[in-house]
């Protein structure tokens, strides 16, 4: 009897997932479209009786849509622009000064023209936007945060729109990382949350997503800075910017090294981080190992040796884990960290 | 997703809202899966794109109900009758001659082109709704409420829709894997 009734559920999902498959380019015209065709007038209605003249209004209907269909005649939008056109709206609903979270990477699962406004007020939003066998991305802002089970690991993100953030797994990912559930990033930008979460993409999909939104009305950064030096560290492959970055150590120019590091670094520890390097002593490289990228960012496993004793936190041999996130087509340091960080799973 | 007081407030925001219909946000909201519904129970996305834009004119023309909970079901049944009302223009099409102007379904995904065409293989009422509940995620008891039937009579057109649609779906060569 079990048997029959999970046959029953098995071929239930099936028939969902055929039905729901997502379709590619879903774009709709403006709205000011439709408002003009409800403010024309109506036609009169025509009494129709027979079966014959119900045909040939058909076949005018019919004709009709056929001339519409001519080439060049009707151009949808394309699907980006229905995106840029619901977080318009979103923008239009709140105040100013209110933090919108826009993705500006998606998972290749996720369909970017198939979005749900879900909730929208002055107060908050909820968007979903939908993907591949029923996969979904919801991103979200309100006054409160979001329901904690009480059971979920929990992992700090830094540098999420310039904020700490908290990645929500649950527990069951420790045993089996494929493990379902859901999964959230959550931050909080004056008095309101913003959150990510999917009930079926990987942490570090999320991560990837978070590191990558927009940061226009995100909080000002802890550290202003504006890159005046660019060529002499970054290089346009992760391996590349670190040989670099370790032969600067000892050589006194703080502002040069400072080209190794990421915005997203330097806005919340500050500039002196270059200085800070260069003032250590020479390095030599022991050893350079990638290692699986974490959140989209490269990372590097790096062993050296310093010239004589650094002093403070730092050993000799040193050993450190860097990630390197890619801005403006070259690599810069994000995160140096003492243990690897992810993939989150 | 948000705590019992804050969605009291905002229950009572959208109640609000909608006495002065926002028709944009309305359509922002729920334009693109009305057309996603269209386009898979009619198989050509101008004749969807033009029945979605018809049910907001009707739904304009007409005024939205003064309860937010019945504007996306509401919506959604303008969307389906329009289309069955097209699935039946078709049907009378079918008895007078080609007029060289029909053409092929032209969707993008061959197995979304499978689904229409299992779909346009089962009765109006029966691919309805199967994508309400499947593709919309609309509940029996919503169906049923929109259709003016039983919850019972929901339930018997899925089970009969499900075996009907995997049927010819399979035929046609679609997996169900």
């Amino acid at each position: 009897m079990k048997g029959d009734e999970q046959q029953e559920i098995e071929f239930d999902d099936k028939v969902a997932r055929a039905l729901r498959r997502p379709l590619r380019h879903v774009a709709v015209p403006p709205f000011d479209r439709v408002r003009q065709r409800a403010n024309r007038r109506r036609p009169a209605i025509v009494a129709v009786p027979t079966a014959v003249a119900v045909i040939v209004l058909a076949l005018i209907v019919g004709g009709a849509l056929a001339e519409r269909r001519a080439p060049g005649k009707s151009t949808p939008q394309p699907a980006a622009v229905w995106e840029a056109a619901a977080w318009q709206t979103v923008r239009r609903t709140l105040p100013a000064s209110g933090p919108i979270a826009v993705p500006s990477w998606l998972p290749p699962s996720i369909d970017r023209a198939t979005i749900e406004i879900r909730e929208l007020t002055a107060e908050r939003y909820v968007i979903a936007y939908r993907g591949d066998e029923g996969r979904t991305l919801v991103f979200a802002m309100g006054s409160s945060p979001g329901p904690s089970a009480g059971t979920e690991a929990q992992v700090s993100i830094r540098g999420v729109r310039r904020s700490p953030a908290t990645l929500s797994l649950p527990q069951s990912v420790f045993s089996d990382r494929s493990a379902k559930g859901l999964r959230r990033i959550e931050w909080k930008e004056g008095d309101r949350w913003l959150r990510i979460e999917s009930e079926s993409l990987s942490g570090d999909d999320l991560v990837r997503v978070a590191w990558s939104l927009d940061l226009a009305t995100a909080p000002p950064p802890a550290h202003a800075f504006t890159r005046d030096l660019t060529g002499t560290c970054a290089s346009s492959d992760p391996e590349g910017t670190l040989r670099t970055f370790l032969a600067l150590a000892g050589r006194g120019d703080g502002n040069t090294a400072l080209d190794c590091y990421a915005l997203v670094l330097i806005e919340v520890v500050g500039p002196s981080l270059g200085q800070g390097w260069a003032n250590l002593p020479k390095a030599t490289l022991v050893s350079l190992q990638r290692r699986p990228d974490s959140g989209g960012r490269a990372q590097l496993l790096v062993s050296w040796t310093f010239a004589s004793d650094p002093g403070g936190a730092w050993g000799s041999p040193a050993t450190m884990f860097f990630l390197l996130a890619r801005e403006d087509g070259v690599y810069r340091i994000a995160e140096m960290a003492t243990a690897p960080l992810g993939p989150h799973p | 997703l948000y705590q019992a007081q804050d969605l009291e407030m905002l229950v009572a925001h959208r109640r609000q809202s909608l006495v002065s219909t926002d028709w944009e946000a309305l359509y922002a909201e729920h334009a693109v899966p009305l057309l996603v519904v269209l386009i898979k129970h009619t198989g050509d996305r101008e004749v969807a794109t033009e029945l979605m834009q018809e049910t907001f004119v009707r739904a304009i023309r007409a005024g939205a109900p003064g309860d937010d909970g019945g504007v996306r079901p509401w919506l959604f049944r303008i969307a389906v009758n329009l289309a069955r009302d097209h699935h039946r223009r078709r049907r009378l099409l079918r008895f007078v001659p080609f007029s060289g102007h029909e053409r092929a379904p032209d969707l993008d995904d061959h197995q979304v082109e499978l689904v229409h065409r299992a779909l346009r293989a089962l009765s109006g009422k029966l691919a309805t709704t199967l994508l309400l509940h499947y593709e919309s995620g609309f509940s029996r008891q919503e169906i049923a409420a929109m259709d003016g039937i039983s919850e019972e009579a929901v339930k018997s057109r899925l089970a009969r829709g499900r075996v009907a649609f995997a049927r010819e779906f399979t035929r046609l060569g679609g997996s169900l894997s």
